[in-house]
């Protein structure tokens, strides 16, 4: 099972692939805490994308494949940009006075899925997480 | 305070403003947080920065109700050592 669908690269689009990422989380019967999960993951790549890659476009696209896992992949026509690798590591240990505020999303999308990749492809980003 | 539905960088600007606005001058901050649905990295830094405003006026942060997957971010952000929930 597969959608996939293309938003202008715009703030308003934010909202509109949370939509489109529910919707077919629940198509694809995916139970809800894992829905959460994709979407707050969601939030950190789109945000990126919206905010520093200059792309017109960003692809989202839901696959659920037989072995019950789900691929969502991101993909923008921006400036070259590997957030796995741009990314500080961020110390959790640290009280909240003596920690950066930047680095914490790319922080959650790794703790909460199981694979995370990135890949630059004919002058595209491509960002994939599976969960 | 009560917070509802989710707090994403769609809407933290939004939501940063509105917990700013109902900050109490003094005591502790309640934030009933049973109708939240999930929160991102956008919204742990409006928590950060809320705590920090706090602590410095010796207050506590308080989330109330709190679900099991805006916990798991707190958690993982380390962000839920520093709060006090009810």
């Amino acid at each position: 099972m597969q959608f996939e669908q293309n938003f202008a690269n715009e703030k308003d689009s934010i909202d509109k692939i949370h939509d489109f990422i529910e919707q077919h989380c629940i198509d694809c019967s995916i139970d809800s805490a894992k829905t959460v999960k994709i979407n707050i993951c969601a939030d950190e790549i789109i945000s990126n994308i919206v905010h520093y890659s200059k792309a017109h476009l960003i692809s989202v696209k839901v696959t659920r494949g037989d072995n019950a896992m789900v691929v969502i992949s991101f993909t923008d026509d921006g400036i070259p940009f590997n957030p796995l690798k741009e990314t500080k590591e961020v110390d959790t240990s640290l009280p909240p006075e003596e920690r950066g505020i930047g680095g914490l999303g790319v922080f959650l999308v790794k703790k909460m899925m199981k694979e995370v990749s990135y890949r630059r492809e004919n002058n595209t980003n491509i960002f994939t997480i599976a969960i | 305070m009560i917070l509802e539905g989710r707090i994403d960088s769609a809407n933290a600007e939004e939501w940063e403003k509105k917990i700013n606005a109902g900050l109490p001058e003094e005591g502790d901050y309640e934030l009933d947080c049973a109708a939240l649905n999930y929160i991102s990295s956008a919204g742990i830094r409006i928590i950060i920065s809320l705590y920090k405003t706090l602590r410095a006026r010796e207050n506590k942060l308080i989330l109330k109700d709190v679900s099991d997957s805006v916990m798991q971010v707190l958690e993982l952000t380390g962000v839920s050592e520093f709060l006090t929930f009810i």
